[in-house]
């Protein structure tokens, strides 16, 4: 038998800092301390001794300031008397507002065409590979800027659509896609129950998220008795009704209307102006960001092995059930961690909002009120410190979502 | 058994039949691949409609396109001249024209060869990489030496910068060596840290600057004598010039003559298409509201028809009836005007803006298609179209709310009759239109052959005039700047002389100065209650502190024209396009590779700290969009480093855009170590190697093969990303874009550029993603 000896117990010489293994990874540690430490130092140092020959200070008060400048795109109150943190909770709320469009855009055409992409049907397929590959190999910045230039270059004045002009309003009159923008149908709340409107929709909202969770334990009822009696009863119209009716008797309620945009001298006037920065912005980040979510979803289901689909054939089951009881669930474990990045680089992307002129927080905090206080560092540093926030709950959110679908390895 | 029941046993197997037709060859394939369900043969419908609606649209425009033009104007001159606006066409011309600049920027035309070079030297620099196998091994030092090289090539300069820069690297090695054999690792990786820093920091521009001043000074003399006679012979060589691009000018103002004389001559081919053209207008209008006369006139008969006779109330109705009488009665009272007054509007449509047929000038169409005088003669004359709505016009003023419902009908069928006419007229000057541009057809192909090869005459010209204006313009730099520069070395030892005396003038004011205010940089840095005599004093060491830092500069700069072995310097604004996509993507990539892998390592590692430090160094830069940073490199970076240190945009941008690809690398080295089983990490241990070996030659050639592709796709994104150094005012190709149409002969265009500006990105990541798929598939090793 062996014994195992310990290390001699000498004492403790300043070498050992060096040669011995137990002490050396604490001296390497130290010294990348240090050395990081006095990186960060001589920076700091050197920004202090710049403000302060530039006569600056480092300072938030400009936060409160008025802005002086209009937001043409705004989703809360604000007018050029209002503070630059107003201005930028405006960006903020329009950057958010970008981001969650071109998220919903982006999967939907992702899914479309990545299952379209593994279709049989070879002018299908290859026509989803022109579209996936011409978007990812050119970059994203020239597609914000064609889509904006067709927008504006390409569809007609609004002068136009007058009677007898040459262009005319598409999907029953309802919409007009002009080069100023596209007007689309508003619903407006005749008698809203609170006074200001943000708070009627918040309702609104609150009773549509309660009729989901509402539908959700409803199918988890489903559920159990299927388990228990292996009948699943019907509950498709019960689930559409706890959908529609709640939310449409609270609009009617509230005296919903929609109303349509129609052409007043030179311009449309009533329902949503969607500008083209909006659209251009839009399109072009759901588009590319959409190409690579069609190459994950595509590689998402190849992951899955031939072997499930055919277990799942030899037990019956017809192709719409093995896609969804045995593919996609198994499809999402792979494509959910990629899909939830693809979210924030499309999130971070939206900052390309500057090049159509669109108000993201870019275009507010980090681009007027920067040139007008001259607060540089501070106004990027609240940018940079918004996105990574941003970035950190997101994927907080991917990672906590990672966890639960994870396969529950030994 | 019993075989006598077996009346007949096949011993041998029959051929196989041939598979009927429609499950073989194409007809099979078609028939798997696009017809095989309802779903399919919808999506297969559906999908080669989009096909053909985008093709039809993109074709004719793309090929029916103008590659031969100076401006757009003249492009929309030579299409119209072909299509006559029937068709749009592209305007390739501003490719034609523009496409050097789009690739290389405001770099000196005469100069390409050096990116050029550079470019081609990348390849060489990459064998080794790439093809490791065929190429000598000793190739590696060359992959070593390119980024220098490169650098230099690009931006020019002393041929011993780039050396010197390199020899950073040389200096951390020697340390290393010597200090790793006296006191361990440790002190020798410090050691060579401390050793690159000092001499980059410290060593390295005394040591250039000195050599320019040895270089500079022995060739003064020469230079002054060899500037002096180049200064003096390039005005001759200049006015040479300018009379040979005068010559050029007049030679194109001929050329445009001749253009526009065969654009003259076209348009007299076509007079008489246009004549007819002019009938149409208001041939169509006068016909538009005849059409509206008869549908008033309907209305009314309907409204009439409604209440039987003129609308009114009974006498007992409500005031809701009332009102609608009323309003009823006023619709009609509206509609008998409307009814005259677009018949008399019709009618004035047609006196004032057509002739009669016979005064259609048609002779030379005529001339060539006799039938022509056919058509035109069987054309209603222009009396027969208007004495009918004359008379309609008089019936129509007669008509009023008491009208009976008969006469209405009546006059509804006369106003259609008219119209009908009118159509019939239209249809006939239309056939009388097709038959002239059909015999102008032929007249007009040889003018528009003559106006092509005269567009391309114009085009070798002008290119001509580029060449020489270009030359002109590089005499008068030179003149320009020989000048300045002659001037500059005539004031250099005064200038020289004036140093000592200034950095005298620096230390007295020093020593006057309180001994807390020597290191301030600036005045406002003053703390309140400073008297207004130290602030002046400050001022003024600051202001003489400020001069013999300019001065000493601008001898160094003089010297260092003067001394200069090597390439002329390229500013790098002058940088620009797709030279300068490719110059930071390349560089980010190359110099984020080391940085990537030692964050991937530190983000691996057990030491709490350097694993923490490297987590929120990769995260802070991951979870920030690009743009973010690169603003961070323009506005802040003078804020982050010492007062008066100022360096290049492009130097600031690669910097930045390093660090921000470093933290995407590591990322996808993290993952390629993470890949590797726990296996080959214990077997290295159980060598005994340590950890710097067991990286080196176990773990990471390992990981870094897995994580080509995810490396590959980096790069992809970081080349497309390079198009937003736009926002900080660098000229990219979508910026240089913007800058064409600024230009007055340009301003108008889009797709032409977006396309060819999306081709070519689309070419290099198109096929930097195909080579990664493939060396993915060379390296696999094991068989799955």
């Amino acid at each position: 038998m062996t014994t195992l000896t310990d290390p001699p117990k000498g004492n403790f010489r300043l070498s050992q800092l060096i040669y011995d293994t137990r002490y050396r990874s604490i001296t390497i540690q130290v010294i990348a301390m240090i050395l990081v430490l006095l990186g960060i130092f001589w920076l700091v140092n050197n920004t202090i001794q710049n403000l302060s020959a530039l006569g600056k200070d480092f300072d938030f008060g400009f936060l409160s300031q008025p802005a002086g400048y209009d937001i043409n795109q705004r989703l809360v109150e604000y007018t050029s008397q209002s503070s630059h943190g107003r201005a930028a909770i405006v960006g903020i709320l329009n950057t958010l507002l970008i981001a969650f469009l071109g998220c919903i855009l982006a999967t939907i055409l992702g899914v479309v065409v990545g299952v379209l992409r593994l279709s049989k049907n070879w002018v299908v397929s290859r026509m989803m590979a022109v579209y996936v590959e011409g978007f990812r190999n050119v970059p994203l910045l020239l597609w914000i800027i064609a889509i904006f230039a067709l927008m504006t270059e390409g569809m007609a004045q609004p002068r136009d659509f007058k009677v007898g002009g040459d262009a005319s309003m598409i999907l029953g009159d309802s919409v007009a896609v002009t080069n100023r923008g596209v007007y689309v149908p508003g619903v407006i709340l005749e008698n809203g129950l609170f006074g200001s409107a943000v708070l009627n929709w918040l309702l609104i909202l609150a009773v549509l998220i309660a009729s989901i969770v509402c539908i959700r334990i409803l199918s988890r009822r489903a559920d159990h008795i299927q388990e228990s009696t292996g009948v699943r009863p019907t509950t498709w119209y019960q689930q559409l009704a706890l959908l529609i009716v709640p939310v449409g008797l609270v609009l009617i309620l509230m005296g919903a209307q929609l109303q349509f945009p129609y052409l007043k001298g030179f311009n449309f006037t009533d329902g949503i102006h969607l500008r083209n920065s909006l659209i251009a912005l839009w399109l072009a980040l759901s588009l590319y960001t959409g190409a690579f979510i069609a190459e994950i979803v595509r590689s998402g289901i190849l992951a899955i092995s031939k072997g499930q689909s055919e277990a799942a054939a030899a037990l019956g089951m017809r192709p719409s059930r093995t896609m969804n009881l045995v593919i996609l669930p198994q499809a999402m474990r792979v494509i959910i961690p990629p899909l939830i990045s693809q979210f924030l680089n499309l999130t971070k992307n939206s900052s390309l909002a500057i090049a159509v002129g669109y108000m993201d927080v870019r275009s507010t905090l980090g681009g007027i009120t920067i040139n007008q206080t001259g607060r540089e560092l501070e106004g990027i540093l609240l940018m940079a410190l918004f996105y990574l926030v941003l970035s950190l709950v997101i994927s907080g959110v991917m990672n906590v979502y990672n966890n639960r679908t994870q396969l529950q390895e030994r | 058994m019993n075989n006598s029941e077996i009346s007949f046993v096949r011993t041998e197997m029959l051929p196989e039949k041939a598979p009927p037709a429609k499950e073989t060859g194409a007809i099979k394939w078609v028939r798997q691949n696009l017809f095989s369900g309802w779903l399919n043969i919808l999506l297969t419908v559906l999908s080669l409609f989009a096909i053909y609606s985008v093709l039809s649209l993109i074709l004719p425009w793309a090929f029916g396109g103008v590659w031969n033009a100076g401006s757009l104007t003249e492009c929309r001159e030579v299409l119209f001249s072909f299509y006559k606006g029937s068709h749009d066409g592209a305007c390739w011309a501003v490719i034609e024209d523009r496409w050097l600049q789009i690739m290389f920027g405001f770099y000196p035309p005469e100069l390409y060869w050096r990116p050029i070079l550079a470019f081609v030297l990348l390849f060489v620099a990459l064998a080794p990489i790439l093809f490791a196998d065929k190429v000598p091994g000793q190739l590696v030092w060359f992959s070593l030496a390119y980024p220098f090289l490169a650098a230099w090539l690009v931006w020019g300069g002393s041929v011993w910068l780039p050396i010197f820069a390199a020899f950073g690297f040389v200096a951390a090695v020697i340390a290393y060596k010597i200090l790793s054999k006296l006191a361990g690792p440790i002190v020798a990786n410090l050691g060579a840290l401390a050793a690159a820093l000092i001499w980059w920091g410290m060593l390295m521009a005394p040591i250039s600057d000195g050599l320019h001043k040895m270089v500079g000074s022995s060739r003064f003399d020469n230079t002054v004598a060899t500037l002096n006679a180049r200064t003096d012979e390039l005005p001759a060589q200049v006015a040479a010039e300018d009379a040979l691009l005068e010559a050029k000018q007049a030679e194109i103002a001929e050329a445009v003559a001749v253009k526009n004389e065969i654009l003259i001559e076209m348009t007299g081919i076509r007079i008489e298409e246009f004549g007819i053209e002019e009938q149409f207008e208001a041939k169509e209008v006068a016909l538009q509201r005849l059409d509206g006369a008869s549908e008033s006139v309907s209305d009314l008969a309907d409204i009439l028809d409604e209440w039987g006779g003129a609308p009114a109330a009974a006498s007992d109705a409500s005031e809701v009836d009332i009102a609608k009488a009323q309003a009823a009665a006023e619709t009609a009272e509206d509609l008998v005007g409307d009814i005259g007054s677009l018949l008399s509007g019709a009618l004035s449509d047609l006196a004032g803006d057509t002739v009669d047929p016979s005064e259609l000038l048609v002779p030379s169409a005529s001339q060539a298609d006799p039938s022509i005088l056919e058509d035109v003669s069987s054309m209603v004359s222009k009396a027969g179209l208007e004495d009918p709505i004359a008379a309609l016009i008089a019936r129509a003023e007669s008509v009023t709310t008491e009208t009976s419902e008969a006469d209405l009908k009546d006059l509804q069928a006369d106003i259609e009759t008219a119209s009908a006419a009118l159509g019939a007229n239209i249809e006939a000057l239309q056939t009388v239109h097709d038959k002239v541009i059909a015999t102008n057809a032929d007249a007009l192909v040889e003018p528009q052959a003559r106006l092509l090869d005269q567009t391309a005459i114009l085009t070798a010209l002008r290119d001509d005039q580029t060449v020489i204006s270009q030359s002109k313009f590089r005499l008068e730099t030179e003149l320009s700047e020989g000048n300045s520069f002659l001037s500059s070395l005539q004031s250099l030892n005064e200038r020289e002389a004036s140093l000592p005396i200034l950095q005298g003038r620096v230390d007295e004011l020093k020593a006057e100065l309180p001994r807390n205010m020597r290191n301030l940089i600036a005045v406002n840095q003053l703390p309140e209650g400073t008297s207004s005599a130290d602030e002046r004093l400050l001022s003024e060491y600051l202001g003489a502190k400020n001069d013999v830092l300019s001065v000493s500069a601008s001898v160094n700069d003089t010297y260092g024209e003067l001394g200069r072995v090597g390439l002329l310097p390229i500013d790098s604004r002058k940088i620009g396009g797709f030279m300068l996509a490719l110059i930071i993507g390349i560089a980010g990539i190359v110099l984020s590779l080391p940085l990537g892998i030692l964050l991937a390592l530190g983000r691996q590692s057990h030491l709490f700290i350097v694993n923490k430090i490297c987590v929120v160094f990769i995260e802070v830069i991951r979870g920030v969009p690009l743009i973010v940073w690169l603003f961070t490199a323009s506005l802040l970076l003078n804020y982050f480093l010492p007062p008066g240190t100022n360096f290049d945009l492009v130097l600031r941008v690669i910097i930045m855009v390093t660090l921000f690809a470093a933290a995407y690398i590591a990322e996808v080295i993290r993952g390629g170590l993470a890949a590797l089983p726990t296996g080959q990490y214990e077997g290295a241990d159980s060598l005994g190697l340590s950890y710097w070996q067991s990286m080196q030659l176990i773990i990471l050639p390992q990981a870094m093969k897995i994580s080509i592709p995810g490396i590959v796709n980096t790069f992809i994104g970081l080349f497309k990303d390079t198009t937003l150094v736009l926002f900080i005012g660098l000229f990219d190709p979508i910026g240089l874009a913007g800058a064409i149409r600024a230009d007055t002969a340009w301003n108008g265009i889009y797709w032409e550029l977006f396309i060819f500006i999306g081709l070519l990105f689309f070419i290099f990541c198109f096929s930097m993603g195909r080579y990664s798929l493939h060396l993915e598939k060379k390296l696999q090793r094991e068989h799955r």
